[in-house]
Protein backbone atom coordinates (compact mmCIF):
# COMPACT_ATOMS: atom_id res chain seq x y z
CA UNK A 1 0.00 0.00 0.00
CA UNK A 2 2.66 2.46 0.99
CA UNK A 3 5.20 1.12 -1.46
CA UNK A 4 3.25 1.42 -4.70
CA UNK A 5 2.20 5.05 -4.47
CA UNK A 6 5.39 6.33 -2.82
CA UNK A 7 3.55 7.51 0.27
CA UNK A 8 1.81 10.32 -1.55
CA UNK A 9 -1.54 9.81 0.15
CA UNK A 10 -2.32 11.83 3.29
CA UNK A 11 -1.99 8.99 5.79
CA UNK A 12 0.54 6.56 4.33
CA UNK A 13 2.21 4.19 6.75
CA UNK A 14 5.31 6.43 6.79
CA UNK A 15 3.15 9.33 7.98
CA UNK A 16 1.40 7.16 10.57
CA UNK A 17 4.84 6.25 11.90
CA UNK A 18 6.14 9.82 11.69
CA UNK A 19 3.32 11.20 13.86
CA UNK A 20 4.34 9.40 17.11
CA UNK A 21 7.95 10.44 16.54
CA UNK A 22 6.88 14.04 16.02
CA UNK A 23 4.69 14.05 19.14
CA UNK A 24 7.58 12.63 21.14
CA UNK A 25 9.86 15.34 19.71
CA UNK A 26 7.35 17.98 20.80
CA UNK A 27 7.20 16.60 24.32
CA UNK A 28 10.93 15.93 24.70
CA UNK A 29 11.73 19.31 23.10
CA UNK A 30 9.45 20.99 25.61
CA UNK A 31 11.12 19.15 28.48
CA UNK A 32 14.60 19.98 27.19
CA UNK A 33 13.84 23.69 27.23
CA UNK A 34 12.93 23.36 30.90
CA UNK A 35 16.03 21.23 31.69
CA UNK A 36 18.30 23.75 29.94
CA UNK A 37 16.24 26.61 31.44
CA UNK A 38 15.66 28.25 28.05
CA UNK A 39 12.81 30.73 28.49
CA UNK A 40 11.02 30.02 25.16
CA UNK A 41 8.46 27.36 24.31
CA UNK A 42 9.88 24.94 21.75
CA UNK A 43 7.11 22.37 22.04
CA UNK A 44 5.80 22.57 18.48
CA UNK A 45 8.93 21.59 16.50
CA UNK A 46 7.47 18.17 15.67
CA UNK A 47 4.22 19.70 14.40
CA UNK A 48 6.09 22.09 12.10
CA UNK A 49 8.29 19.21 10.92
CA UNK A 50 5.27 17.07 10.01
CA UNK A 51 3.63 20.08 8.36
CA UNK A 52 6.71 20.68 6.22
CA UNK A 53 7.07 17.02 5.22
CA UNK A 54 3.56 15.57 5.13
CA UNK A 55 1.09 18.45 4.82
CA UNK A 56 -1.58 20.22 6.87
CA UNK A 57 -3.87 17.37 7.97
CA UNK A 58 -1.17 15.08 9.46
CA UNK A 59 0.38 18.13 11.15
CA UNK A 60 -2.96 19.13 12.65
CA UNK A 61 -3.43 15.57 13.92
CA UNK A 62 0.07 15.68 15.43
CA UNK A 63 -0.68 18.97 17.14
CA UNK A 64 -4.00 17.89 18.61
CA UNK A 65 -2.57 14.56 19.82
CA UNK A 66 0.41 16.32 21.41
CA UNK A 67 -1.96 18.37 23.52
CA UNK A 68 -4.19 15.40 24.35
CA UNK A 69 -1.21 13.33 25.50
CA UNK A 70 0.26 16.20 27.50
CA UNK A 71 -3.24 16.65 28.87
CA UNK A 72 -3.09 13.24 30.56
CA UNK A 73 -0.64 14.67 33.08
CA UNK A 74 -1.75 18.30 32.98
CA UNK A 75 -5.32 18.93 31.74
CA UNK A 76 -4.64 22.64 31.25
CA UNK A 77 -3.07 21.62 27.92
CA UNK A 78 -6.38 20.40 26.53
CA UNK A 79 -8.05 23.67 25.43
CA UNK A 80 -4.87 24.62 23.58
CA UNK A 81 -5.34 21.60 21.27
CA UNK A 82 -7.31 24.11 19.20
CA UNK A 83 -4.15 26.26 18.87
CA UNK A 84 -1.99 23.28 17.90
CA UNK A 85 -4.54 22.31 15.27
CA UNK A 86 -4.15 25.68 13.56
CA UNK A 87 -0.36 25.67 13.94
CA UNK A 88 -0.37 22.32 12.14
CA UNK A 89 -2.71 23.50 9.36
CA UNK A 90 -0.74 26.70 8.80
CA UNK A 91 2.68 25.03 8.73
CA UNK A 92 1.36 22.40 6.30
CA UNK A 93 -0.09 25.05 3.99
CA UNK A 94 3.09 27.15 4.17
CA UNK A 95 5.08 24.10 3.09
CA UNK A 96 2.59 23.35 0.32
CA UNK A 97 3.14 26.81 -1.15
CA UNK A 98 6.93 26.44 -0.95
CA UNK A 99 7.38 28.79 1.99
CA UNK A 100 9.80 26.53 3.87
CA UNK A 101 12.75 26.29 1.51
CA UNK A 102 14.75 29.52 1.87
CA UNK A 103 15.99 31.48 4.86
CA UNK A 104 13.80 34.58 4.26
CA UNK A 105 10.79 32.39 3.51
CA UNK A 106 11.38 30.51 6.77
CA UNK A 107 11.45 33.78 8.69
CA UNK A 108 8.14 34.84 7.10
CA UNK A 109 6.65 31.39 7.86
CA UNK A 110 7.79 31.62 11.47
CA UNK A 111 6.07 34.98 11.92
CA UNK A 112 2.88 33.74 10.22
CA UNK A 113 2.75 30.64 12.45
CA UNK A 114 3.38 32.84 15.50
CA UNK A 115 0.50 35.13 14.48
CA UNK A 116 -1.82 32.16 14.03
CA UNK A 117 -0.77 30.82 17.44
CA UNK A 118 -1.27 34.20 19.15
CA UNK A 119 -4.68 34.86 17.61
CA UNK A 120 -5.96 31.40 18.57
CA UNK A 121 -4.32 31.16 22.01
CA UNK A 122 -5.31 34.60 23.35
CA UNK A 123 -9.09 33.97 23.49
CA UNK A 124 -8.49 30.57 25.14
CA UNK A 125 -6.27 32.06 27.84
CA UNK A 126 -8.67 34.94 28.47
CA UNK A 127 -12.01 33.07 28.41
CA UNK A 128 -11.04 29.63 29.72
CA UNK A 129 -8.41 30.64 32.22
CA UNK A 130 -9.31 34.25 33.01
CA UNK A 131 -5.98 35.53 31.69
CA UNK A 132 -3.78 33.11 33.59
CA UNK A 133 -1.29 31.08 31.55
CA UNK A 134 0.39 29.41 34.50
CA UNK A 135 4.00 30.23 33.73
CA UNK A 136 6.57 33.00 33.90
CA UNK A 137 4.82 34.79 31.05
CA UNK A 138 1.64 35.30 33.08
CA UNK A 139 3.70 37.28 35.58
CA UNK A 140 4.70 39.65 32.78
CA UNK A 141 1.04 39.80 31.71
CA UNK A 142 0.05 40.60 35.30
CA UNK A 143 2.69 43.34 35.37
CA UNK A 144 1.17 44.87 32.23
CA UNK A 145 -2.30 44.66 33.76
CA UNK A 146 -1.03 46.52 36.84
CA UNK A 147 -0.17 49.44 34.60
CA UNK A 148 -3.80 49.60 33.52
CA UNK A 149 -3.77 47.51 30.33
CA UNK A 150 -6.88 45.39 29.66
CA UNK A 151 -6.49 41.65 30.31
CA UNK A 152 -7.01 40.65 26.68
CA UNK A 153 -4.48 43.23 25.43
CA UNK A 154 -1.93 42.22 28.07
CA UNK A 155 -2.20 38.52 27.18
CA UNK A 156 -2.06 39.30 23.47
CA UNK A 157 1.06 41.45 23.74
CA UNK A 158 2.88 38.87 25.87
CA UNK A 159 1.96 36.09 23.46
CA UNK A 160 2.96 37.97 20.32
CA UNK A 161 6.50 38.40 21.69
CA UNK A 162 7.00 34.91 23.16
CA UNK A 163 5.34 33.17 20.19
CA UNK A 164 7.38 35.07 17.60
CA UNK A 165 10.64 34.08 19.28
CA UNK A 166 9.53 30.49 19.94
CA UNK A 167 8.03 29.79 16.53
CA UNK A 168 10.90 31.40 14.61
CA UNK A 169 13.39 29.18 16.43
CA UNK A 170 11.11 26.15 15.99
CA UNK A 171 10.78 26.70 12.23
CA UNK A 172 14.55 26.98 11.84
CA UNK A 173 15.19 23.89 13.97
CA UNK A 174 12.64 21.94 11.90
CA UNK A 175 14.29 23.13 8.68
CA UNK A 176 17.71 22.18 10.02
CA UNK A 177 16.45 18.67 10.77
CA UNK A 178 14.98 18.33 7.26
CA UNK A 179 18.26 19.54 5.76
CA UNK A 180 20.25 16.75 7.42
CA UNK A 181 17.65 14.04 6.69
CA UNK A 182 18.91 11.76 3.90
CA UNK A 183 17.12 12.03 0.55
CA UNK A 184 16.01 8.42 0.64
CA UNK A 185 13.96 9.29 3.72
CA UNK A 186 12.68 12.62 2.41
CA UNK A 187 11.34 11.10 -0.79
CA UNK A 188 8.92 8.96 1.18
CA UNK A 189 6.93 11.99 2.37
CA UNK A 190 4.45 14.03 0.36
CA UNK A 191 6.39 17.31 0.32
CA UNK A 192 9.85 15.72 0.66
CA UNK A 193 10.78 16.38 -2.95
CA UNK A 194 10.50 20.14 -2.44
CA UNK A 195 13.38 19.95 0.02
CA UNK A 196 15.45 17.67 -2.22
CA UNK A 197 15.07 20.20 -5.05
CA UNK A 198 16.01 23.00 -2.68
CA UNK A 199 19.14 21.10 -1.72
CA UNK A 200 20.27 20.67 -5.33
CA UNK A 201 20.22 24.40 -6.02
CA UNK B 1 1.96 4.08 36.12
CA UNK B 2 -1.47 3.07 37.42
CA UNK B 3 -0.84 -0.63 37.03
CA UNK B 4 0.10 -1.23 40.64
CA UNK B 5 -3.16 0.12 42.04
CA UNK B 6 -5.35 -1.45 39.41
CA UNK B 7 -7.58 -4.47 39.88
CA UNK B 8 -7.34 -4.53 43.68
CA UNK B 9 -9.40 -1.40 44.08
CA UNK B 10 -13.08 -1.81 43.15
CA UNK B 11 -13.42 1.62 41.53
CA UNK B 12 -10.15 1.41 39.63
CA UNK B 13 -11.11 -2.03 38.31
CA UNK B 14 -14.20 -0.71 36.50
CA UNK B 15 -14.33 -0.74 32.71
CA UNK B 16 -12.48 2.34 31.29
CA UNK B 17 -15.54 3.83 29.63
CA UNK B 18 -17.57 3.49 32.84
CA UNK B 19 -14.96 5.56 34.65
CA UNK B 20 -14.84 7.97 31.73
CA UNK B 21 -18.63 8.55 31.90
CA UNK B 22 -18.30 9.17 35.64
CA UNK B 23 -15.54 11.74 35.09
CA UNK B 24 -17.50 13.51 32.33
CA UNK B 25 -20.68 13.54 34.44
CA UNK B 26 -18.98 15.13 37.44
CA UNK B 27 -17.15 17.67 35.28
CA UNK B 28 -20.37 18.61 33.45
CA UNK B 29 -22.26 18.81 36.76
CA UNK B 30 -19.65 21.25 38.07
CA UNK B 31 -20.18 23.47 35.02
CA UNK B 32 -23.99 23.30 35.22
CA UNK B 33 -24.51 23.71 38.98
CA UNK B 34 -24.84 27.35 40.06
CA UNK B 35 -22.91 29.10 42.79
CA UNK B 36 -19.45 28.70 44.24
CA UNK B 37 -20.45 26.43 47.19
CA UNK B 38 -22.04 23.85 44.84
CA UNK B 39 -18.99 23.85 42.57
CA UNK B 40 -16.71 23.50 45.59
CA UNK B 41 -18.91 20.61 46.68
CA UNK B 42 -18.32 18.90 43.33
CA UNK B 43 -14.58 19.28 43.87
CA UNK B 44 -14.94 17.61 47.28
CA UNK B 45 -16.67 14.70 45.54
CA UNK B 46 -13.80 14.39 43.04
CA UNK B 47 -11.36 14.35 45.93
CA UNK B 48 -13.36 11.66 47.76
CA UNK B 49 -13.50 9.64 44.55
CA UNK B 50 -9.72 9.86 44.13
CA UNK B 51 -9.24 8.88 47.77
CA UNK B 52 -11.60 5.92 47.47
CA UNK B 53 -9.81 4.75 44.31
CA UNK B 54 -6.50 4.64 46.17
CA UNK B 55 -4.71 7.16 43.94
CA UNK B 56 -4.94 10.17 46.25
CA UNK B 57 -1.20 10.85 46.35
CA UNK B 58 -0.79 11.00 42.56
CA UNK B 59 -4.05 12.93 42.28
CA UNK B 60 -3.03 15.64 44.74
CA UNK B 61 0.41 16.06 43.19
CA UNK B 62 -0.90 16.42 39.63
CA UNK B 63 -3.76 18.72 40.60
CA UNK B 64 -1.37 20.93 42.56
CA UNK B 65 1.09 21.19 39.66
CA UNK B 66 -1.42 21.90 36.91
CA UNK B 67 -4.76 23.34 37.97
CA UNK B 68 -3.49 24.51 41.37
CA UNK B 69 -0.91 26.91 39.94
CA UNK B 70 -3.42 28.17 37.41
CA UNK B 71 -6.07 28.73 40.08
CA UNK B 72 -3.68 30.83 42.15
CA UNK B 73 -2.60 33.07 39.27
CA UNK B 74 -6.20 33.34 38.13
CA UNK B 75 -7.31 34.59 41.56
CA UNK B 76 -4.49 37.14 41.69
CA UNK B 77 -5.12 38.46 38.17
CA UNK B 78 -8.90 38.64 38.43
CA UNK B 79 -9.02 40.07 41.97
CA UNK B 80 -6.61 42.89 41.32
CA UNK B 81 -7.03 43.71 37.65
CA UNK B 82 -10.72 43.54 36.80
CA UNK B 83 -13.11 46.43 37.10
CA UNK B 84 -15.45 46.36 40.11
CA UNK B 85 -17.03 48.63 42.68
CA UNK B 86 -16.81 46.62 45.91
CA UNK B 87 -13.31 47.19 47.24
CA UNK B 88 -12.13 44.52 49.66
CA UNK B 89 -8.80 46.07 50.61
CA UNK B 90 -6.01 47.95 48.89
CA UNK B 91 -2.29 48.38 49.30
CA UNK B 92 0.28 50.30 47.29
CA UNK B 93 -1.09 50.44 43.71
CA UNK B 94 -3.24 47.32 44.05
CA UNK B 95 -6.92 47.23 44.88
CA UNK B 96 -8.67 43.92 45.54
CA UNK B 97 -12.23 43.83 44.22
CA UNK B 98 -14.97 41.45 45.32
CA UNK B 99 -16.42 41.00 41.82
CA UNK B 100 -13.06 39.84 40.48
CA UNK B 101 -12.52 37.45 43.37
CA UNK B 102 -15.96 35.88 42.96
CA UNK B 103 -15.46 35.50 39.21
CA UNK B 104 -12.04 33.93 39.80
CA UNK B 105 -13.41 31.47 42.37
CA UNK B 106 -16.25 30.47 40.07
CA UNK B 107 -14.01 29.91 37.05
CA UNK B 108 -11.29 28.39 39.23
CA UNK B 109 -13.62 25.75 40.68
CA UNK B 110 -14.92 24.85 37.23
CA UNK B 111 -11.31 24.39 36.07
CA UNK B 112 -10.41 22.45 39.20
CA UNK B 113 -13.37 20.13 38.69
CA UNK B 114 -12.85 19.47 34.98
CA UNK B 115 -9.09 19.10 35.46
CA UNK B 116 -9.51 17.03 38.61
CA UNK B 117 -11.92 14.63 36.91
CA UNK B 118 -9.53 14.05 34.02
CA UNK B 119 -6.56 13.63 36.36
CA UNK B 120 -8.53 11.13 38.44
CA UNK B 121 -9.59 9.28 35.29
CA UNK B 122 -6.05 8.87 33.97
CA UNK B 123 -4.72 8.02 37.41
CA UNK B 124 -7.07 5.02 37.69
CA UNK B 125 -7.00 3.99 34.03
CA UNK B 126 -4.02 2.88 31.99
CA UNK B 127 -3.95 4.57 28.58
CA UNK B 128 -3.73 1.09 27.07
CA UNK B 129 -7.10 0.06 28.54
CA UNK B 130 -8.73 3.34 27.55
CA UNK B 131 -7.53 3.15 23.94
CA UNK B 132 -8.60 -0.51 23.72
CA UNK B 133 -12.06 0.40 25.01
CA UNK B 134 -12.28 3.21 22.45
CA UNK B 135 -11.18 0.83 19.71
CA UNK B 136 -14.05 -1.48 20.63
CA UNK B 137 -16.36 1.52 20.27
CA UNK B 138 -15.13 2.04 16.71
CA UNK B 139 -11.83 3.97 16.89
CA UNK B 140 -9.60 3.02 13.97
CA UNK B 141 -6.80 0.60 14.94
CA UNK B 142 -4.33 2.91 13.18
CA UNK B 143 -5.32 5.79 15.44
CA UNK B 144 -4.95 3.64 18.53
CA UNK B 145 -1.54 2.50 17.28
CA UNK B 146 -0.45 6.13 16.94
CA UNK B 147 -1.53 6.95 20.50
CA UNK B 148 -0.03 3.86 22.10
CA UNK B 149 3.25 4.04 20.23
CA UNK B 150 3.60 7.71 21.18
CA UNK B 151 3.15 6.83 24.84
CA UNK B 152 5.88 4.23 24.50
CA UNK B 153 8.17 6.49 22.56
CA UNK B 154 8.17 9.51 24.88
CA UNK B 155 10.11 7.88 27.77
CA UNK B 156 12.47 6.14 25.32
CA UNK B 157 13.32 9.37 23.51
CA UNK B 158 13.61 11.24 26.79
CA UNK B 159 16.16 8.75 28.02
CA UNK B 160 18.01 8.90 24.71
CA UNK B 161 18.11 12.70 24.84
CA UNK B 162 19.85 12.46 28.22
CA UNK B 163 22.38 9.99 26.76
CA UNK B 164 23.05 12.29 23.80
CA UNK B 165 23.39 15.30 26.08
CA UNK B 166 25.93 13.42 28.20
CA UNK B 167 27.82 12.31 25.10
CA UNK B 168 27.98 15.88 23.82
CA UNK B 169 29.14 17.03 27.23
CA UNK B 170 31.93 14.44 27.09
CA UNK B 171 32.98 15.93 23.74
CA UNK B 172 33.27 19.32 25.40
CA UNK B 173 29.90 20.92 24.57
CA UNK B 174 28.98 23.11 27.50
CA UNK B 175 25.52 22.52 29.01
CA UNK B 176 25.75 25.04 31.80
CA UNK B 177 26.45 28.75 31.80
CA UNK B 178 24.81 31.73 30.18
CA UNK B 179 21.55 31.51 28.24
CA UNK B 180 23.31 31.50 24.88
CA UNK B 181 25.61 28.65 25.95
CA UNK B 182 22.66 26.59 27.14
CA UNK B 183 20.62 27.37 24.03
CA UNK B 184 23.48 26.15 21.84
CA UNK B 185 23.20 22.62 23.33
CA UNK B 186 19.66 22.34 22.05
CA UNK B 187 20.56 21.69 18.41
CA UNK B 188 23.39 19.13 18.95
CA UNK B 189 21.05 17.18 21.23
CA UNK B 190 17.80 17.41 19.33
CA UNK B 191 19.12 16.74 15.81
CA UNK B 192 20.75 13.33 16.50
CA UNK B 193 17.69 12.38 18.53
CA UNK B 194 15.25 13.21 15.74
CA UNK B 195 17.41 11.67 13.02
CA UNK B 196 17.74 8.34 14.80
CA UNK B 197 14.01 8.33 15.61
CA UNK B 198 13.02 9.04 12.00
CA UNK B 199 15.43 6.44 10.65
CA UNK B 200 13.90 3.97 13.07
CA UNK B 201 10.46 4.50 11.51
CA UNK B 202 11.58 2.83 8.27
CA UNK B 203 12.43 -0.38 10.07
CA UNK B 204 9.22 -0.17 12.03
CA UNK B 205 7.23 0.26 8.80
CA UNK B 206 8.73 -2.99 7.47
CA UNK B 207 8.06 -4.79 10.74
CA UNK B 208 4.45 -3.61 10.87
CA UNK B 209 3.78 -4.47 7.24
CA UNK B 210 5.25 -7.94 7.79
CA UNK B 211 2.59 -8.37 10.49
CA UNK B 212 -0.26 -7.22 8.30
CA UNK B 213 -0.75 -3.71 9.76
CA UNK B 214 -2.39 -2.36 6.59
CA UNK B 215 -4.63 -5.37 6.03
CA UNK B 216 -8.25 -4.25 6.05
CA UNK B 217 -9.78 -6.88 8.29
CA UNK B 218 -11.03 -6.83 11.84
CA UNK B 219 -8.03 -7.09 14.12
CA UNK B 220 -7.84 -9.39 17.13
CA UNK B 221 -6.23 -8.59 20.47
CA UNK B 222 -3.80 -10.51 22.64
CA UNK B 223 -4.71 -8.26 25.55
CA UNK B 224 -8.39 -7.86 26.23
CA UNK B 225 -10.75 -6.27 28.75
CA UNK B 226 -14.42 -7.07 29.32
CA UNK B 227 -17.39 -5.12 30.62
CA UNK B 228 -18.85 -6.58 33.83
CA UNK B 229 -22.46 -6.36 35.09
CA UNK B 230 -21.35 -3.85 37.74
CA UNK B 231 -20.26 -1.50 34.93
CA UNK B 232 -23.77 -1.33 33.53
CA UNK B 233 -25.12 -0.63 37.02
CA UNK B 234 -22.60 2.16 37.67
CA UNK B 235 -23.23 3.71 34.24
CA UNK B 236 -26.98 3.63 34.86
CA UNK B 237 -26.63 5.25 38.30
CA UNK B 238 -24.32 7.93 36.84
CA UNK B 239 -26.82 8.66 34.06
CA UNK B 240 -29.76 8.88 36.50
CA UNK B 241 -27.93 11.19 38.93
CA UNK B 242 -26.74 13.37 36.08
CA UNK B 243 -30.27 13.47 34.62
CA UNK B 244 -31.65 14.55 38.02
CA UNK B 245 -29.05 17.32 38.25
CA UNK B 246 -30.06 18.66 34.83
CA UNK B 247 -33.79 18.47 35.69
CA UNK B 248 -33.15 20.18 39.03
CA UNK B 249 -31.17 22.94 37.34
CA UNK B 250 -33.88 23.56 34.76
CA UNK B 251 -36.60 23.61 37.44
CA UNK B 252 -34.62 26.08 39.57
CA UNK B 253 -34.05 28.25 36.52
CA UNK B 254 -37.79 28.34 35.72
CA UNK B 255 -38.77 29.07 39.33
CA UNK B 256 -36.26 31.91 39.63
CA UNK B 257 -37.48 33.41 36.38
Amino acid sequence: MAANNKGKETFSIMVILLIPVAIAINIVGGQMTSILKIPVDLDMIGVILVGALAGPIPAAVTGVLTNLINGIMDPTWLPYAFVSFFIGISSGLLSKYNMMTKIWKLAVSGVIIALVATVTATPITVFFFGGSTGGGSSMIAAGLMATGVQIIQAVFSVYIVTECIGKLISVFVAYFIIKVLPERTLVKYRFGEKFIKAKEK
Amino acid sequence: MAESVQRENKIAALYPLTKFYMAIAIAAAAVILPGIPMKAGCFVIVNLLAFASGVYKIFVRRVKNSVGVLFLILVIIQTFFTAGDTVLFSFWIFTAKLEGLLFALKLGFILANVGGCLIWFFAVTTEKDFVLALEKKGLSPKASYVVLSTLQMVPVLKKRSEVIMNAQRARGVETEGSLLVRAKVFIPTLVPLVLSAIQGTEERALTLEARGFSVETKSTHLYDIEKKPVDNAVTAVTAIVFGLIIIGRVVVWFVLR
